[in-house]
Parts: C-alpha cells; structure tokens; sequence
C-alpha cells in the first residue's frame, strides 16, 4: 500500500506535468484540437499551464524529499509566485480592474469569445486554487508540524474544487458550465496535485489518519476511493441512461439507488468482514498476550528466592516480583510499583549509587553479574545479574535485575574453604604418612611425613605411580593379590608391610589403606596411611625378650627359693618334734617366728608365681554363667565359721564372654577381700551385682568392712603394695594387682571407691 | 642293706632328701628305701656300669626322681627307663618343686606314673609324702 502511494505521488505529478506541456505546445504550435468532445487543449490558459508545471515539480521535489537550502529557497520562489498568480487574477475579478494575467503568453493567439463555454482565461475557481496551493507550498516549506498539517486544509479546499469542476463536467450540470468553470483537464490537474500532495505530505494534520498501519486507515485507503468513484460513475451512467436509451427521471434516480445501495452494501460487507477479521485476530492475540502476561507473572513470580525486577530508561519500575518488593520494604521501608522510580525506593545513597551505576553500565548494553556485599555484623551476599531490555533493532530500552541472597551459599563455601584448610593440615601435618591416589594408582597426595619416611619429595612423586616410589615387598604373588582382593571387597585394609625406602633401607610399615568414594559412591581413589613401626617392632621385640628373661627369672628364683623354705620350714618342724622338751619357752617362740616367716615367704612366692603366670597365660574366652559362679565362691566363703554372720545379697548378674579360669580369680579375690576386710564389723553387709552399659558391663561388689583412703587409691592395685598391716589383715598385697592384670588382659578397667571405716565398692567393667 | 630296695629315692637336695626318709620312716616304709643323689647315679644302680640291667630291679616297688638334678636330670633317666623293655613298668613318681606345665606335659609323655609337687609347707609334705609311700607299697599292685 505505501509502495502504490509512493508510485501515485510520482505519477500524478508527472501526469499534470505533461498535460500542462502538452498544452503549451498546443499554444505553441497552433494545433488547438478538441481531444474530449468539445475540449480543446487551448481551454487552458498558458500560465495556468506554466503555473500547474511548477505546482507538479514543487510536488516531485517534495515526494522525493529534497532538503537542500536551494531546494527550499527555490519552493518558496514559486510558491510565492504561484499565490501571486492566484492572487492578482482573484483581485482583478473582484475589482473589474484588468491586470492581464493570463495575458501575458500568446496573447495574441487567444480568442476573445467564449468558446463552447470555456473561457481560456483564467478562471476564478482556477485562481483561488493557485492561491490556496502556493499558500499550502509556503506552510510546507517550514517544515514545522502545525504549519503543514493546515497546508492539508488547503489542498483539500484545492481537491474539493476541483472534483467539483470534473464531476459537473461529467454530468454536463448546466448551470455549472455556464459560471466559467475551470477547463477540463486544468480541474483534472488540480485534482491531481491535490491528491499528490495530499500523498506527499500525508504524516501531518487529518492526513494521518489514514496513513497510520491500523485497520481504519486501510477501510479508509480502499473506502474513500470507492466512495469518490463509485457514485461517480453511477451517476454519469444514470445520465448516459437517459440521454441515450430514453431511461424515465424516475426509473433512472431507482437503478441509481439501487446500484449505489448495492456498492455501498459491497463496501459495509467489505468493511465489516476485514473488521471481524481484525477483531477476530486482536482477540487471539490479546488472549495470547493475556497468557504470556500471566505465564511472564509466574515465571517472575516463581522465583521466590530471587529479587526480579526491570527498570526503563528513566529508572522507573515495569515489572518487579513479591520477593524484592518485601526485600525492599525490609531493607528501605519503601514501596515498589511500577511506574515509580527505583532511585527513589532505594533510600539507603551508597546502595543507590551503586544501583545506578550499576543499570546506567547495562542500559549501555552490558550483560554482566556483579557480587556485592550487605551488611555490618550479619553479613549479606548477593549476586545480582544485570541484563538489558532490547527491542527489535537492538536499541536498550530498560534493564532487567535478577538478585539472589546468597548467603548461605556463600557461607556453605566458606565452610567448605574452612574444612579443606583443617583437612589439608590434618594431612601435611600427619606424623603418619598419608598417600592419595587415584583410581590408575596414580599419586595426588604425598604429605610431608610421606617425604621424610620415604625419601621421596613431593615434586618427584606426583602423577607418577604409587607402586615405583612406595615399593612393597610381599612375600609371593598371593600375598600381593589377597591385599588387592580385601581391599576391593572390604573397601579397606590394615596389616603389616616391608617397604624399602629410597636408600633400600627397609621398613617395617604399620598400613591403613581405604577405598575413596565421590558423592555417588563412586570409587575415586585410595587413601593409604602408613606408619613406619620399624623401630617399635624392634623394641616390642626388646621388651618381649626382657619379658621373657623377667618371667625366667622369676620362675627360677620362686622354684630354687622353694626348696631351702622347705628345708627351713621342716628342720625347724622336726626340732619342735624331737627337742621340744628341751627348749624352754623363748626358745620356743623364737622358734615359732621363724616358722610362720618361712610360711610367709612360701605364700608369697606362690602369690608372686601365679601373677607373673597371668601375664603368660592365653585367654581362652567362652560364655560364662556369671552367676551361678559367683555363687558358688561366696558358697565356700560361708564354710568358714568366722563368715558366717555375713549377710549377703547376690543380684542378677550378666552373662559374659570370657576367660573362665582368670575371672574366677577375679571373683575370688574380690569376693575374698570383701570377706576379710569385713571381718572386725558385727553387722556384715555385702553386695554383688551389675550394670550395663553400651559397650560394656559393669559388676561391682560392696561391703561395710574397713574400707581405706581414697588419698591412697592408686596403690591398691599395685604388686605387694598393702593399705593395711599384716597384723591388722592378712596378705600379700598380690590379690589387686592380679585382678588388675586380668581385667586389662581382657579389655577391661578395674577401679574402687571407699571411705575409711564405711565400707568399699570394688568395680571392673568387660567389653561386651 | 639288709633287705631289699623297695623304694628308690633320686634326690639331690639332701634337705629334702631327709624329710622325706623321715616322712616314710614315720609309716615304717625306711627300711627298704636307697637314696641316690643324681641322675647318674640311679642310671648306675639300675644299668649297671656297663650298660648291663643289674638284679636290683626286681624289687623295686617305686623310683622317686626329682625332676631337677646336677649331671643327669629327673627327665633323662625317666626316658632311659620307660624305653628299656625291662625296666619300662616300674612305677616312676616325679618329685618336683615345679608346677610348670611343660614338665608335667614332658613327664607323662615319657611315661611317668605320677606327678607330684613338693608342698612347700612341711606338715604338707610330710602328709604327701607319707601318702605316696602307703599307696605305691602297699595299695598299689605291681605289674610283675
């Protein structure tokens, strides 16, 4: 459509341009001849002609939009002169004075008389039309909008005339013809230009309303034509009618009606079906738009835990999610909708400066994410996304914020941050050496200890394979393959290793190795911590043989001091036997010291005998029924008459899963002390029972006897060490210590409390 | 010797030795007894010199061997007897001081009838001894 508008604005100048030379040469060359009916050429007064060859240049010059200083000085020339034409011919036949105007080309070829009613002078109607155009040129050429837009007024005043001219023509209207009208062709021509320039000058005034890309401009572009050429051409068919065919008045108004009914129908139905059409479009399109509008909504919306909003040119708000408006509110005390400028709901000048600065750097077109920091003693982290708004021709219309508070995150990462520093120290600062690999055995980790035990340093190990710088020697193949296999299936494995280190030296190596696993249990690698136990080994085996040597010696001091205590012990016997009698009775008494010394002495190297056996001894652990045992030891307590007024309550008491024969001992040497130590009381109370706990057993056993001061606790369960006097209470003080050594044996801890003449609570605990 | 040697006693410690002649004298069980001071000596008094079994075996009712002896200890001669087919059912009591499990282990694989640890209290030793005596002579029923 703008295309055939732009061809029309060409065409119909050109059209006028050449009936107006057309007309000249009609002057010129003296071949005045009628061309329609009646019509000559030299209807037309030549400056009429003259005039209507501008008027069609001014208009190319302005279809073609030239702009240049002469151009315009050279419009307002002609305009100028144009108006002067109009307006001196307008004044000459208002006034009757005669100022020759259209006399002034070929004067002398021009014929005073009407010729078939049309004058070839310049008519009135023709001079008002100069006027008005030069006049709607002049508006133009100031190109200013108010100016241009009344030029329109003009032209149409021009077009109005001039249709009014053809269509009495057509009709051959009587009354018109015999007022001097225009010539033909010269009302052709103005009505031309009037439509050209209407055309031309079609963004200004009324005009627009039908250059706008809306339907009502489109109804109007094929309307108004039709409206124009449709009554027309009926009316003059009308006539053709009557004249030629003798069509009645009555007859002839009827088909008119009826066809320019029929048109009008054509042109409604024509209307109303692009209306629908339209209307039918924008309603699926507002839907659509309605749709993207709420799909849009939720989608801001759905980001709860983002800050979004967009903001145009000015600042101001066009959209803006509930997150950052409560953000806002919280953060500002304002409010945000959306027409209002953001620098204005942010109150705080630094956050504002830097908001601003932020979207001026995107409303220059730069897509970017900052990180930004909130906050005194709680501090915020957010990480905002600045992107601009675009239209179709890439030009920034806003900028659109996606904020989010990522604190958490943030701090998770510096949690993160925090746990590798504590994990990377833990390794380097490892006295054990800790070796990481990945899954091709590859070393990642080798720590500082790893270096010193092996000699290797950290450059020369990395990326290389663990087997050439850690190089175990396994006893065979198997051994190697068994190790492979338990640590596959059992993600993990502990044993004792040989490994030579860079100098050959080799090591006895204490090692830990486990499989490493990523976040979807995949393997990832092994970690292997390995302990250079070299020399503990040496010692362990040091201290095994002192241990051996010790238990030698003990075995054979106890067993070569058996034999002259038993020789002490029977001579002596035997001299109370047979010499009694001649012994008087300090002798006598003598005599029975060195007895019950020696007897002494041979239960205390059978004490000192079973307890170095414990430390020998292997535990062999099975179920024992705990109470029926204990039962049975304080059973045989009671055999003794002294014991009898002992009140003795056993509860219930666990099973446990240990070595019978030493926890026996332990009950009877507990249970014993308890008995003896209870001895000088005449209410005798003792108490034997059990506790559990998760991992362990507690028993305990507890009397009213003697009891001891907890200030000498920690020698209880030393060997020989005694709290009381062998005057007071019998024994070797071996008792304790062999307890001790059997519960530790098994696992255990043994322990005590008691007051002094108030009783004691002897404690041990087994692992369950 | 007048009569013959029922009781053989290998014994060093002459401490011992005494107590427990003693012991038996007490139950009228001394009079058949020899009391020899190692290992060697016993070999001798049953072997002979020359390796040839001597008569003395016939009577023997028991040998009381220490297990700890100079020269020849208790565990040797115990083998030499219970690998000669003539002197392999004489009765063998050990007497020891020691109560380690090796050696009685040892001692009854080699054959030995009995084990016995010396009480170190002398009421007790009397009473072993005295027991040993009466049940070796006079319970027990020798095999020829």
């Amino acid at each position: 459509m703008k295309s055939f508008v732009y061809i029309l604005s060409f065409l119909l100048p050109i059209t006028v341009l050449i009936i107006a030379l057309s007309v000249l040469c009609s002057w010129q060359f003296n071949y005045s001849c009628s061309f329609i009916g009646a019509l000559h050429w030299n209807n037309m007064n030549p400056i009429t002609a003259v005039g209507l060859s501008l008027l069609s240049l001014l208009v190319l010059f302005l279809a073609k939009n030239y702009s240049g200083k002469k151009i315009i000085a050279a419009t307002i020339f002609i305009a100028i002169l144009i108006c002067l034409i109009g307006a001196l011919k307008l004044f000459s036949l208002v006034t009757g004075i005669e100022l020759r105007v259209d006399k002034w080309l070929y004067f002398s070829k021009m014929d005073a008389t009407i010729l078939d009613k049309v004058s070839n002078g310049i008519t009135f109607y023709t001079a008002f039309s100069f006027l008005l155009l030069g006049i709607a040129f002049l508006q133009i050429s100031t190109n200013k909008y108010k100016w241009r837009r009344l030029a329109n007024y003009f032209t149409f005043l021009v077009f109005v005339i001039s249709l009014a001219n053809v269509i009495a023509y057509i009709y051959q209207v009587e009354i018109f013809l015999s007022l001097k009208p225009m010539a033909f062709h010269t009302a052709f021509c103005f009505l031309f230009i009037a439509i050209a320039l209407l055309l031309v000058n079609r963004n200004y005034g009324f005009m627009q309303t039908f250059t706008t890309p809306f339907l009502g401009s489109l109804v109007a572009q094929i309307a108004i034509p039709t409206v124009i050429i449709i009554p027309i051409l009926l009316g003059y068919l009308r006539l053709q009618l009557s004249w030629h065919y003798v069509v009645g008045l009555e007859s002839g108004i009827a088909l008119l009606i009826t066809f320019i009914i029929l048109s009008f129908f054509v042109l409604v139905w024509f209307v109303s079906v692009s209306l629908n059409k339209t209307d039918k479009k924008r309603t699926i399109a507002e839907q659509q738009v309605k749709l993207q509008t709420q799909l849009l909504q939720s989608t801001i919306e759905s980001l709860q835990t983002v800050l979004r909003f967009s903001i145009d040119k000015e600042y101001n708000y066009l959209v803006a999610n509930t997150a950052f408006k409560i953000a806002t509110h919280a953060a500002y005390g304002t409010s945000v909708s959306v027409g209002a400028s953001m620098l204005n709901s942010i109150t705080a000048e630094a956050d504002r400066i830097r908001a601003k600065q932020n979207c001026d750097k995107a409303l220059a077109g730069e897509t970017f994410i900052t990180i930004e920091e909130y906050g005194d003693v709680n501090r915020f982290y957010f990480e905002t996304k600045y992107f601009p708004i675009k239209d179709e021709t890439d030009n920034v219309m806003g900028v659109t914020v996606l904020s989010e508070n990522i604190t958490e995150r943030k701090l998770q990462e510096e949690k993160v941050i925090a746990q590798r520093n504590k994990l990377q120290l833990l390794i380097e600062e490892s006295p054990d050496a800790i070796i990481i690999t990945d899954m091709n055995l590859t070393v990642t980790t080798w720590n500082k200890a790893s270096e010193a035990m092996y000699g290797f340093s950290e450059e020369e190990v990395l990326g290389k394979s663990v087997s050439t710088i850690v190089r175990t020697i396994y006893k065979d193949e198997t051994e190697r393959q068994a190790i492979i296999n338990e640590l596959f299936k059992h993600k993990k494995w502990k044993g004792e290793v040989t490994q030579p280190n860079r100098a050959n030296e080799k090591m006895t190596v204490l090692c830990s190795s486990a499989m490493l696993f990523d976040a979807h249990q995949q393997p990832q690698g092994i970690v292997v911590i390995n302990r250079n136990i070299t020399e503990r080994k040496l010692n362990e085996e040091k201290i095994q043989q002192i241990n051996k040597e010790l238990e030698a010696f003990t075995y054979s001091v106890s067993h070569d001091l058996r034999a002259p205590l038993r020789a002490i012990n029977g001579f002596t016997q035997i001299l109370n036997e047979d010499y009694i009698h001649q012994l008087d009775a300090e002798a006598q008494r003598l005599m029975h010291t060195v007895t019950s010394n020696a007897q002494r002495m041979g239960m205390l190297i059978d004490d000192l005998l079973s307890f170095s056996k414990i430390g020998k001894r292997e535990l062999v652990k099975m179920k024992i029924e705990m109470h029926e045992m204990v039962k049975n030891i304080a059973d045989e307590m009671f055999n003794n008459e002294q014991n009898k007024n002992v009140v003795l309550h056993i509860k219930p008491l666990p099973n446990v899963y240990a070595d019978v024969i030493s926890i026996k001992q332990v009950w009877i040497n507990l249970i014993a002390n308890a008995f003896k130590y209870s001895q000088t009381k005449s209410e005798r109370k003792i108490e034997i029972g059990a506790t559990e706990e998760d991992d362990k057993i507690i028993f305990y056993i507890s009397d009213n006897g003697v009891g001891f001061d907890m200030k000498y606790a920690h020698k209880l369960f030393g060997v020989f060490q005694r709290l009381h006097s062998d005057e007071e209470f019998e024994g070797t003080g071996v008792g304790l210590a062999i307890v001790q050594r059997i519960i530790t044996k098994h696992g255990g801890k043994v322990w005590a409390e008691a007051t002094l003449n108030q009783g004691a609570i002897f404690y041990f605990s087994l692992p369950k | 010797m007048n009569t013959a040697v029922e009781i053989l006693l290998v014994e060093d410690n002459l401490n011992d030795a005494e107590m427990t002649i003693r012991a038996l004298r007490k139950n009228n069980l001394a009079n058949s007894i020899l009391h020899l001071k190692d290992g060697a000596e016993a070999l001798e008094y049953i072997f002979g010199k020359e390796g040839n079994l001597t008569e003395n075996i016939h009577h023997l009712k028991v040998i009381l061997l220490d297990l700890k002896m100079p020269k020849v200890d208790g565990i040797e001669v115990l083998q030499k007897l219970k690998a000669n087919e003539h002197t392999k059912k004489i009765p063998v009591v050990m007497l020891t001081s020691s109560k380690e499990d090796p050696d009685i282990q040892t001692c009854y694989n080699l054959g030995a009838n009995s084990y016995v640890v010396k009480p170190v209290e002398f009421n007790a030793f009397i009473k072993a001894v005295s027991e040993l005596g009466l049940y070796w002579l006079l319970l027990n029923q020798k095999p020829f």
